[in-house]
């Protein structure tokens, strides 16, 4: 028995936090999720699996891009015409407000309700396997959906969950939130995770697990993304990682001494040999005063775009400057008191009166009201505090 | 930290010259341009590290002799000593030993920055550094200022940094204006965001719906596919009636044919009518050889008798006729015998006498007896021919009589002619003797007797004539003249004609009975009806297979609505223009809704390829990563700005009550308790007098203002003193000052000066005390 576990794919998804884009990395970033889906049902099809699991947030939201929609039928009809039957839940991202609004979907496709239900099916080696699921139909589930899911069955060879959701504490979580024990005590086989982008194993054995997204869409979702390929062996069904995304998220540190005028040129020799294409955070380590403050201003980074070829297969768009002394204190004053203050200036409050409140888009406040971009933003601080005193340094009157 | 002793090798006026200091406060006394402040420069240098650039405002100090520049420094740090030593001033060779170990660190800069503290050069000059300059420049400060720069004394370094938070600010808020109408940068990002967005909307707003569409194609298709029934159904009934149409006459004519074949009845039974058929040829046949005759029975048995007798008569006649031969015979016999011409007549008795007698015989009477006969014969002839009617025949008859009858009265002429001539003894005797003459007498009279008899016979016959004539006519319906034989053909073939007549007439009356019969049977009276009957059975025979053709026609179809319709004939060709009429809207409607269906394909299909939303999508990603990226920037030098004022004022707030109270004290001592405490409001710093009366900073006197500044000053480096081993350089910063607080002042340089804390105090006034280092110039 032999089956594929993948979610998140927010088909139809941008990719976030890239401000400018060459119009050759646009038609890439377009067709990226597409590709890897794609290259799931044809990894679905050569290895020809009993069935294809989709835990949750195919689309980025309730009313996704019709392209979107018409290519994830397209694939599924391709994994029809294999006679490959797909189980869909669908997560946080495209629940289900109206189920009649929903695309046209192939026969082989399955869709879980809003109550959990299970399904039951014979692979083609004759074992039966039963599968239990939900679909959201609200942003937001806060109540026990474990709960719900039935018992191991008896007279099922493998019984598979397939969940979108967080570890959480019912009433407090919105998405779905469980806690593994109550996983652990369905005695399932495997549980097919979903909703958390970065592929996490919560228990190897038996396997409760997020897949992650097929696709990194943003740079919080670094290195290779894909679907597990679940096989099994003896008593046990094993998942392994197939990475499928065409693009990666990554940081990469270089250090060198070259100056502005050939920094560019040596950065791009170092990633010109890549397999897949990369994004990529540049944490360049210098002391060059004049590449420093071409990183702060963001001039190198522009030098970079404008250096961007269309046979890349890497785009830097974000450049940080790493300075050698990283233990560097801050300065002035004792550090203390920069800390003893930190609470009280990386607040969302402060941004909102620095202002945030004049800004009414929702991602841009989303971002900023983030704890993570406060985060961010302090070590941003901290960095710029440090090029300052650098740059004091070597501050010429 | 105790800076024992400096090495310099070439700085400024100093050239290869070995300065030792003492622990504590060291006062270093010279006349102007004695090296005062080229000494001071040398310390700080060989702490910090030569100017690297050259600047107008910058005094490098190169030794004026051109030599060296650089030299060594030995301090003690917790009783360790350490030979500092930097030699040229640009690419620098700094070397930093553990005297005792003489050990040499690797990195010099990193080892000293350990042992000093954390002090760059800024905030050293800020801390521990200052001169008459710095005092005077809180004079020139405003006082509000004043304030905030006293501030910066008591957090060393804060100028600087509250000068960056400054500038970060103002770069920050000239990105982002907090107006609504603001253009700058940020506000400009925004502001495209939310277009873009707004684009974005729109895009999608303008594609249309998925689902719509899938359920618009869906629609149109069932409707498509109703149309299409329908216009089947349409078709269907069109072509159903058009069937109709055309067999209705078929239908028609079917029951017609029907009804006219059920009106006639029992049908022919055709082997009974060929057997009639049959039989009636077979009469026809026996017609045909049928023997008819007219002859009556009564006819054929008169006729039977009547040739008896004309056998016997014929018969008769013909015996007559050899008798008559015969004795015409004996007479040529005689005649040739005697040779005579003619029979000499017998000799009469006298002659018979004289030669023995001669008898003679007439025959005159017969003569004319034979005509009479022939005459009356005629007459009859004549008469019964008029009175039949045939009076050719009756005068050929009569003729004929006539001729016979002259035939027969001739003979006798010449029997006479020759009896007269032997008149006399006839001559043919004349030869003869009398015996033989005698002897042919018997001869001759024998052949009269036969001529005699002759005559009798031919008398017979003559008698005989007119019954032979009589039987004649009677057989002459046989024919006429024939002989009896022939007759008796005749008859024998009208007998057995009679007889087959006989055998046929049976047979015609057995079979005409059996015709009859059947014919019975048949219905019919006779063969013209027969063939009546066949003809119309033929007929009913072909509207029979007539009927059946249209039968199989009609096959599927529906019979009683064939009925109906032939009972209702409907107004066929309007109602066929209407249906081709619905037909007609259907196919239009049909084939709008397939153009639109295609449409809507067409549509769907663009979607699948259309991928502007998406593209549009991550123009608005672009953006929001835009306006992210901005915005962290703005958001970091704000931040950066508000995290160094709080943290400046953290410092401040911690360290401000106790600079105050050190500072309070230092200020006590220098204003010898004029001046007591120091407080501290928001923003500002007052002074309390000795009669409690509370100053602001600009209320003071200038040399009251100075202590502030030097009692601030140094209550800070008491405060960092721990932290920091940093020697004090103060560089003739009390010239302003009167002797008295002068005085005050060194005592409390001394005071505050320690084994811990080394003041390098550069006066070019005389100063009293054991630890004063002369500077002259031959030094």
């Amino acid at each position: 028995m032999k089956f594929i576990h993948a979610g998140d794919l927010h088909l139809g998804n941008p990719f976030g936090g890239l401000s400018v884009t060459p119009d050759w990395l646009t038609d890439k970033l377009q067709s990226a999720t597409e590709t890897a889906v794609h290259r799931l049902v044809d990894d679905a099809i050569t290895a020809a699996v009993d069935f294809v699991v989709l835990a949750g947030d195919l689309f980025d939201s309730t009313t996704p891009d019709a392209r979107a929609q018409l290519d994830l039928v397209k694939e599924l009809e391709r994994l029809a015409t294999a006679n490959i039957p797909v189980y869909i839940g669908f997560g946080n991202h495209d629940y289900v407000v109206d189920w009649q609004r929903l695309p046209t979907f192939p026969k082989n496709v399955t869709l879980f309700p809003e109550a959990v239900t299970t399904y039951d099916l014979q692979t083609q080696n004759h074992e039966t396997v039963a599968i239990s699921g939900f679909s959201y139909t609200q942003r937001h589930i806060t109540t026990d959906q474990v709960a719900q899911f039935p018992m191991k069955a008896n007279q099922a060879d493998w019984h598979i969950g397939v969940y979108h959701g967080a570890v959480g504490e019912v009433g407090s979580g919105n998405y779905a939130p469980f806690n593994l024990q109550a996983l652990q005590d369905k005695h399932y086989d495997y549980w097919a995770l979903g909703h958390i982008h970065v592929r996490e194993t919560l228990q190897a054995k038996p396997f409760i697990g997020y897949s992650g997204s097929i696709q990194g869409l943003d740079k919080t979702e670094t290195n290779a993304k894909g679907y597990y390929m679940v096989e099994s062996d003896g008593d046990e069904l094993v998942p392994t990682f197939t990475p499928v995304a065409p693009i990666t998220w990554v940081t990469a540190n270089l250090r060198t001494n070259r100056d502005l005028s050939t920094v560019v040129q040596y950065v791009r020799e170092q990633f010109a040999a890549k397999d897949e294409f990369e994004l990529i955070t540049l944490e360049l380590i210098t002391e060059d005063p004049n590449v420093l403050s071409a990183i702060v201003n963001q001039q190198l980074l522009a030098q970079f775009v404008a250096a961007a070829q269309p046979t890349d297969m890497f785009f830097i768009y974000d450049i940080q400057a790493q300075t050698q002394d990283q233990q560097m204190p801050l300065p002035a004053v004792d550090e203390t008191y920069w800390s003893e203050t930190v609470a009280d200036v990386f607040t969302r409050e402060q941004l909102q009166k620095l202002g945030l409140k004049q800004v009414t888009d929702v991602a841009v406040l989303d971002h900023f009201l983030n704890e993570q971009t406060l985060q961010e933003l302090h070590t941003a601080v901290q960095t710029q505090l440090h090029l300052a005193q650098m740059g004091d340094e070597y501050h010429v009157d | 930290m105790w800076i024992k002793k400096v090495h310099i090798v070439g700085f400024g006026q100093f050239n290869e010259q070995t300065f030792d200091f003492v622990q504590g406060l060291q006062i270093v006394q010279g006349l102007n341009e004695a090296g005062k402040t080229t000494l001071h420069q040398f310390l700080f240098d060989m702490l910090f590290g030569f100017p690297q650039a050259k600047g107008r405002k910058i005094n490098t100090y190169e030794p004026l002799n051109k030599g060296p520049y650089g030299g060594s420094m030995q301090f003690e740090v917790d009783g360790q000593l350490y030979e500092l030593e930097r030699l040229g001033r640009t690419q620098t060779a700094t070397t930093l030993t553990a005297v005792a170990t003489g050990q040499q660190f690797a990195d010099p800069e990193a080892m000293l920055t350990k042992l000093l503290g954390p002090v760059d050069r800024d905030l050293y000059l800020a801390i521990f550094s200052f001169d008459q300059a710095a005092l005077m420049n809180i004079f020139s400060l405003k006082p509000d200022d004043f304030a905030s720069y006293l501030r910066t004394l008591a957090t060393p370094g804060a100028q600087n940094w509250l000068e960056v938070a400054n500038r970060w600010e103002k770069t920050a808020t000239a990105k982002f204006g907090s107006t609504k109408t603001a253009h700058r940068e940020l506000n400009q990002a925004l502001a495209n965001l939310k277009t873009q967005r707004q684009q974005l909307q729109n895009k999608i707003r303008q594609q249309p719906s998925l689902d719509k569409l899938q359920a618009e194609a869906q629609h149109l298709s069932q409707r498509v596919t109703s149309l299409q029934q329908r216009q089947e159904q349409i078709q269907g009934q069109m072509s159903h009636q058009q069937a109709q149409v055309h067999l209705v006459p078929v239908y028609r004519r079917w029951q017609q044919i029907k009804q006219q074949v059920k009106a006639t009845g029992k049908s022919l039974d055709l082997t009974v009518a060929d057997k009639a058929d049959r039989v009636r040829q077979q009469l026809a046949a026996l017609d045909e050889v049928m023997v008819t005759t007219a002859v009556t029975k009564q006819q054929v048995e008169s006729a039977t008798v009547a040739l008896r007798q004309l056998e016997k008569l014929e018969k008769q006649q013909q015996t007559l006729a050899e008798q008559q031969v015969k004795s015409v015979q004996a007479q040529n016999e005689l005649l040739e015998k005697y040779h005579w011409t003619q029979i000499p007549p017998l000799l009469t008795e006298q002659q018979k006498a004289r030669l023995g007698g001669q008898r003679e015989t007439t025959q005159a009477n017969s003569d004319y007896r034979w005509l009479i006969v022939a005459a009356i014969i005629c007459v009859v002839v004549i008469i019964g021919a008029l009175l039949a009617g045939h009076w050719m025949i009756g005068m050929l008859l009569a003729v004929l009589v006539l001729v016979i009858s002259w035939w027969g009265s001739r003979r006798p002429e010449q029997t006479k002619t020759t009896l007269n001539g032997s008149q006399d003894l006839p001559a043919a005797y004349q030869q003869m003797s009398a015996n033989d003459i005698f002897a042919v007498q018997a001869d001759i009279q024998h052949i009269n007797d036969m001529m005699s008899s002759n005559n009798q016979i031919i008398h017979d016959q003559q008698a005989m004539m007119p019954e032979l004539v009589k039987v004649r006519a009677t057989l002459n319906w046989l024919g006429e003249g024939l002989t009896v034989d022939e007759y008796r053909k005749r008859l024998a073939d009208i007998h057995i004609k009679q007889e087959t007549m006989g055998q046929q007439q049976l047979q015609r009356a057995n079979l005409q009975q059996t015709l009859q019969d059947l014919y019975q049977e048949l219905g019919v009276k006779d063969a013209a009806m027969l063939r009546q009957r066949r003809d119309a059975q033929r007929h009913i025979n072909d509207l029979q297979r007539e009927a059946n053709v249209l039968e199989e026609q009609l096959k599927d179809a529906d019979l009683h609505e064939l009925a109906a319709q032939t009972v209702v004939k409907p107004d066929d060709q309007s109602e066929a223009d209407e249906q081709q009429h619905i037909l007609k809207r259907i196919q239009d409607e049909k084939n709008q809704l397939n153009q639109k269906l295609a449409e809507i394909n067409v549509q769907l299909q663009n979607l699948q390829t259309d991928n502007t939303i998406e593209h549009q999508q991550q123009v608005v990603a672009n953006q929001v990563a835009v306006v992210n990226q901005q915005l962290t920037q703005y958001f970091v030098d704000r931040l950066g700005s508000e995290w160094i004022r709080q943290a400046l004022n953290a410092a401040i707030a911690d360290r401000l009550p106790n600079l105050l109270t050190q500072a309070g004290v230092i200020l006590s001592q220098l204003t010898d308790n004029h001046y007591q405490t120091i407080q501290q409001t928001k923003t500002l710093l007052k002074v309390v007098r000795d009669d409690g009366k509370i100053l602001g900073v600009n209320q003071l006197s200038k040399g009251t203002a100075e202590q502030l500044y030097v009692a601030l000053r140094l209550a800070f480096v008491k405060t960092v003193a721990a932290a920091l081993q940093l020697p004090l350089l103060i560089d003739d910063a009390f010239v302003d000052f009167d002797n008295q607080r002068r005085q005050t002042m060194l005592n409390v340089l001394k005071d505050l000066a320690s084994s811990e804390q080394q003041i390098f105090y550069f006066t070019a006034q005389k100063t009293p005390g054991e630890q004063v280092l002369e500077l002259t110039h031959q030094q």
